[in-house]
């Protein structure tokens, strides 16, 4: 478990709060999507959390003691937005280099890396290469390869899919979900909306350093999913009756107009009754399709306000 | 206290570096290029400091700068255990090639019997001064970035010059005294044969080199403890 209590940091003698009593934390096999605009002070908390900027207040707790404790830090994997490695090394060599600092036996070296580089989808070719030969969707496998070393018990993650093909972005959210399910806490931040929603349990929206909400994405409102029925005529009860049907099938009417609605359903059992409720009261339904991006909306939601 | 992977490491990265490499390479060929062809000058200390500058510089700056630091360090590595072996690393190589250099031309100069004796000074004050200037640089690159420790060094060194000029011209003892020892502190001097030939030893050079080079690596570890390490730069 993580627990970040009230952690507050500034720069440049306080002028500058980059970090203003942030508190969450994330429990053991949970994804914690850390979500914010540019200068939210999301890649600060990053340099908290692995013990790398001095918080001015607050508490990070782990499990294993504070994020200055070893322990803490052989049990963290952590994969940088920039990729800067040591380019003179191969791809081998530099996660080999990093399961010795993590202080893994050297006897299960060769298999491990192997086992890391293998499930990044790294192709075998490129393993001996050195790493300034490596394009950007290559360093970014290779890191990843050295943060899930272990595995680790906490994965810090900065952008993880950024310059990935869309095959590599697949691959490593199942190395992702992999992990998740053998207990690992993961950290993400990311602009990536989409990956966050579809990888996280959780998110953190931060802005100007701040908590701004906690949003559990699998929650009962958070896991309903909206749908966009369209049809091609509508009976004269129109509004009321669609409200009706709705409500029977166990869905709400979001929005309604002449020739669609959206509504929010809590499953597909409940899109499947909206349907057919909707067909019996006289729409000539045409169309059902879902509507994804929730969380994308909810911050165009509050970015507009 | 030493890491051996960072160990390890060290040495590979300084080694595979070819400006590093080309300069080790100028410092060592032209002498004994000169003992083959048959001039046999007396071997002589002085090549350790060079060899710590060129493999040194930058050895704690440069992985700041370029954001390799940040991923070693997320790593259950202590920061003291990091300094202390990248310093490790530079002292053991820069002594290896300054013992290689004096090897080979004491070798190609024929030394007699009771040259080895002057030789094997030499070799030990090559180590010594290797193992400080290592020390001083990775001080001076604890507090800058790049490989801005050299440049610091040689601007300290010019300003103890002028110190030591200017308490000289002004007739200020001080003066002198400020620039003489800040000299000292950047290269580390240790006489060997004039130490332990005289009578009593000078134990007190001895202690004087030792706590100059603890003072430095003690800097530089509590400077390595206290800074923040930026893995972003520039980033949010």
């Amino acid at each position: 478990m993580l627990r970040v209590e009230g952690l507050s940091k500034t720069y440049r003698g306080g002028r500058v709060r980059a970090l203003d009593g942030m508190t969450f934390e994330a429990r053991a096999g949970e994804a914690l999507g850390i979500v914010g605009p540019n200068g939210a002070g999301k890649t600060t908390l990053m340099g908290c959390l692995l013990g790398l900027l001095r918080p001015d207040s607050g508490t990070i707790q782990f499990t294993e003691g504070d994020q200055n404790a070893l322990a803490v830090r052989a049990a963290t994997g952590y994969l940088p937005e920039r990729l800067n490695f040591d380019r003179w090394m191969t791809g081998w060599a530099f996660v080999a280099y990093h399961h010795a600092l993590a202080r893994r036996p050297p006897t299960t070296r060769e298999a491990e890396v192997t086992a890391a580089l293998e499930s990044v989808g790294l192709q075998t070719d490129a393993w001996r290469s050195p790493v300034r030969r490596y394009s950007r969707g290559m360093l970014q496998r290779v890191g990843l390869a050295q943060a899930i070393l272990g595995p680790p018990r906490y994965l810090l993650l900065d952008e993880p899919s950024s310059g990935v093909d869309p095959a590599g972005v697949l691959q490593i959210r199942a190395v992702l979900n992999d992990l998740k399910a053998r207990g690992t806490t993961i950290v993400l931040n990311s602009h990536q909306l989409d990956q966050v929603e579809k990888l996280c349990d959780r998110v953190v929206l931060v802005r100007g350093g701040r908590v701004e909400a906690i949003d559990d994405l699998h929650s009962n409102e958070r896991g309903r999913r909206e749908v966009e029925v369209r049809w091609a005529s509508v009976p004269p009860a129109g509004l009321t009756g669609a409200s009706a049907v709705a409500a029977s099938a166990g869905c709400e009417l979001k929005t309604f107009e002449e020739q669609r609605g959206v509504f929010a359903a809590a499953s597909e059992d409940a899109v499947a009754a909206l349907v057919r409720g909707l067909t019996e009261a006289g729409f000539s339904v045409v169309g059902v399709a879902s509507i994804e991006g929730r969380l994308e909306r909810h911050f165009a939601g509050r970015d507009a306000t | 206290m030493i890491v051996r992977p960072i160990l390890r490491h060290t040495w590979l990265e300084v080694l595979r570096s070819p400006i590093r490499l080309t300069l080790v390479l100028l410092l060592l060929v032209p002498g004994w290029l000169f003992g083959l062809l048959g001039q046999h000058p007396q071997p002589t200390s002085g090549s350790g400091f060079w060899f710590a500058l060129i493999l040194g510089a930058g050895i704690i700056g440069r992985p700041a700068s370029n954001g390799t630091l940040a991923l070693v360090l997320s790593r259950p590595v202590p920061r003291v255990s990091y300094v202390i072996t990248r310093w490790f690393a530079v002292a053991t190589l820069a002594s290896g090639l300054a013992l290689l250099n004096l090897g080979v031309k004491g070798l190609l100069a024929q030394v007699s019997a009771g040259g080895w004796g002057h030789l094997g000074f030499a070799a030990a004050e090559d180590v010594l001064s290797a193992t400080a200037a290592a020390a001083v640089l990775t001080l001076l690159s604890s507090v800058v970035g790049g490989l801005g420790d050299v440049a610091l060094l040689a601007i300290l060194r010019i300003v103890a010059e002028i110190l030591q000029g200017l308490g000289g011209f002004l007739s200020k003892p001080a003066l002198s005294w400020m620039g003489y020892h800040l000299r000292d502190l950047l290269v580390p001097p240790l006489d060997l044969e004039t130490v332990f030939r005289s009578t009593p030893i000078s134990w007190l050079a001895i202690v004087a080199y030792l706590s100059t080079v603890t003072l430095c690596l003690a800097a530089a570890t509590e400077l390595m403890c206290r800074r923040e390490i930026s893995y972003a730069g520039g980033g949010d």
